[in-house]
């Protein structure tokens, strides 16, 4: 869900792939995470989740950044714009208090979502149970 | 059961064939292991190996059903 929505919302506009390169994106950005989210809702079994899993989901996203700014900072490469503090728009996020503020909003987000995902799952399941 | 073993045979081949046309595309050995800095591609090897995983060990279970039919005790399986 992290990667459709952040590509979606952040890096489609920069990126314009054709030919087998708009297969794979689409692949990668839509169609993979999409079906993920129909077979956790759909399909995957564990049906109890507890309230601080959201949390947890978000840890792998913020140790990505985390990883992906101190390697930028050594090296000079940034996998994506929003990453790198020192570069104006488009190149970069512009300061080191816009990356923060991005990263602090994002991952509130995500964390928003991740509850709005068990609560649809709960809901996915109940019917479920009252169908059998 | 079957719904769900198509589905997640859609999705493995989905995950699994983006990050190889994403290799293919590259084309060379550097910028192959340099894709894999992406989140998009981290992410969707996650959810293959995740899905290739939950496949083996749901096969695993039919097959152990199956010789459990075979056996003169009652089935375990249902």
């Amino acid at each position: 869900m992290v990667t459709a929505v952040i590509y979606h919302f952040f890096l489609s506009t920069f990126y314009k792939p054709s030919g087998l390169a708009l297969l794979a994106n689409i692949l990668l950005h839509y169609v993979t995470p999409l079906m993920m989210l129909i077979y956790w809702i759909f399909f995957e079994k564990k049906v109890r989740y507890r309230s601080f899993y959201p949390l947890v989901w978000a840890l792998y996203p913020l140790f990505y950044a985390l990883v992906s700014i101190v390697r930028g900072m050594m090296t000079g490469f940034y996998p994506y714009w929003f990453l790198n503090p020192g570069a104006p728009y488009p190149s970069g996020i512009g300061s080191v208090w816009n990356l923060l503020l991005f990263i602090i909003v994002i991952a509130s987000l995500f964390v928003v979502a991740g509850y709005l995902l068990i609560f649809l799952k709960k809901l996915s399941s109940r019917k479920l149970k009252i169908g059998e | 059961m079957r719904i769900t073993s198509i589905f997640r045979w859609s999705l493995f081949v989905s995950a699994l064939s983006g990050i190889l046309l994403q290799l293919f595309l590259v084309g060379n050995v550097c910028g192959a292991l340099n894709i894999f800095s992406y989140y998009t591609i981290q992410t969707n090897l996650f959810v293959a190996i995740v899905i290739a995983l939950e496949i083996a060990v749901d096969s695993r279970r039919a097959g152990d059903c199956k010789i459990l039919e075979y056996s003169p005790e009652e089935s375990l399986c249902g």
